[in-house]
């Protein structure tokens, strides 16, 4: 198995050209994430407020518009401070005419949901801070 | 096998109905809302011929006794499966022991009347001329021609496909396919053969005013309250077929829609027919909802059929294909 590491300067051009904001890859060899202006979005970042250690992010499974509520229902499916359990929704994400449902990896109250309404985000894109049941 | 543990009034097993079957003098029956079980029959990879729990009354609890795939469609639900809430119009995966709950949501504009489980292989009742679906009437098919109650156990089919990834889900057709006038939900009519044997005026008010659904509607028929429909004299007819959907009116006045439970023949006036297409959106309106109708011609229901099975259509595509990938 070759080290990803050896493969930068490739991944660094998909990066490049496909618009992704950020690419990361984990494996037994390694890991490595690549962030494209790593400046302007440390910079363009709202001050975050203070966290216990163990803040985790629900990060989008694909490509598709994301959803806060489920389109029968007028109320999101979870908010700040709503205590939710392994499994359970917390957003989705609208491909025509499916539905890719975003479950909570592990119990953890809902900090704030980052996406924003209706948004077309990728893979691995930050959908739902949460802090994990310790 | 699936095992019901709380069951609330008139749960059925239903299929797409007894199609075919009016020759006979019997009822199609069926679910109320096809097109809800018809994607709660693609969520969990069945085919479109395969019975459902009809849920007109929460709550509702089951126990799989096996691990399998399942979906609740139709009307909005608040659905807890182990405890841990779970969405409506979406392809999930219960363990052997799994319970599901329905119930009621707290939202009083939850949208709907009836929901639908589907579950990998279907409800294996027996058929019986043609179908699986309860006709309550005739006390024939589903499960010993009854409504559920609690302590019953049904049998599943063996699934016919790998069902799709759960955890996905579709857009409700109320969603994708809106149809509404004044903020109401509405329905396409044919006027039917006594038309025009009704006053200008009242023909004038059957499109343009709401009707409400009284509380004497249920699956035979949904009985409409509004303006007075008033014929330009007094009609008398034989008995003859009619279809559910058909609009009659009564000597008062207020018009019935027959639904699927309707007895294949009546003698009362018909002012209209709601399209086949748009069956459902009745069969979600709750007692005390407002609707409204639009009139339509015979190649606007076609249209209207063609808009519904294209939705099927592309619902079946992009679950096959997820399906397809997931496998790979």
């Amino acid at each position: 198995m070759t080290s990803p590491l050896a493969h930068i300067p490739d991944l660094a051009a998909w990066l490049a050209a496909s618009g992704l904001a950020e690419l990361e890859l984990r494996g037994p060899a390694g890991h490595v994430r690549l962030v494209r202006g790593r400046a302007d979005a440390v910079t363009a970042a709202a001050p975050a407020p203070p966290a216990g250690p163990a803040r985790d992010v629900v990060r989008s499974p694909g490509v598709g518009h994301f959803l806060s509520a489920h389109p029968l229902r007028p109320e999101p499916l979870v908010g700040p401070g709503d205590r939710i359990a392994a499994g359970q929704p917390v957003g989705l994400l609208r491909v025509g005419d499916l539905l890719v449902i975003v479950t909570a990896p592990v119990a953890a109250t809902v900090i704030r949901v980052v996406a924003q309404e209706a948004a077309l985000v990728g893979y691995g894109d930050s959908l739902v801070e949460i802090q994990p049941e310790g | 096998m699936i095992r019901l543990l709380a069951c609330g009034a008139l749960a059925t097993v239903q299929d797409r109905g007894r199609l075919g079957a009016l020759r006979w003098g019997v009822g199609t029956a069926g679910a109320m809302d096809t097109l809800a079980l018809a994607g709660g029959n693609l969520l969990v990879g069945n085919p479109d011929d395969a019975a459902g729990i009809e849920i007109q009354v929460p709550p509702f609890e089951i126990r799989f006794e096996v691990a399998t795939t399942f979906a609740v469609t139709g009307a909005d639900c608040a659905l807890m499966l182990d405890g841990v809430p779970i969405l409506p119009w979406t392809g999930a995966r219960a363990r052997a022991g799994a319970v599901l709950r329905l119930a009621r949501r707290a939202s009083p504009q939850a949208w709907g009347a009836r929901s639908y489980l589907c579950v990998s292989g279907g409800i294996d009742v027996p058929v019986v001329l043609g179908s699986r679906a309860t006709q309550l009437r005739g006390a024939i098919g589903g499960h010993q021609g009854r409504s559920l109650q609690a302590g019953d156990e049904l049998p599943l089919g063996s699934p016919d496909l790998s069902p799709p990834v759960a955890g996905t889900g579709l857009v409700p057709p109320v969603v994708a396919l809106p149809l509404a006038v004044d903020g109401l939900p509405a329905l396409r009519v044919l006027p039917a053969a006594e038309y025009e044997c009704y006053r200008p005026v009242s023909r004038a008010a059957f499109w343009g005013e709401p009707w409400r659904v009284t509380p004497q509607s249920d699956r035979y028929g949904f009985r409409l309250s509004g303006p007075t429909l008033t014929p330009l004299e007094p009609l008398e007819l034989r008995s003859h077929g009619i279809v559910p959907g058909t609009i009659q009116v009564p000597h008062g006045g207020q018009p019935i829609v027959q639904m699927c439970d309707a007895q294949p023949s009546g003698g009362y006036p018909k002012i209209g027919t709601v399209i086949e297409a748009d069956l459902w959106r009745l069969a979600q309106a709750p007692i005390g909802a407002r609707i409204r109708f639009i009139e339509t011609d015979w190649d606007g229901a076609l249209a209207a059929r063609d808009a519904l099975d294209g939705w099927l259509s592309a619902a079946r595509r992009a679950l096959s294909y997820l399906r397809a990938r997931s496998t790979a």
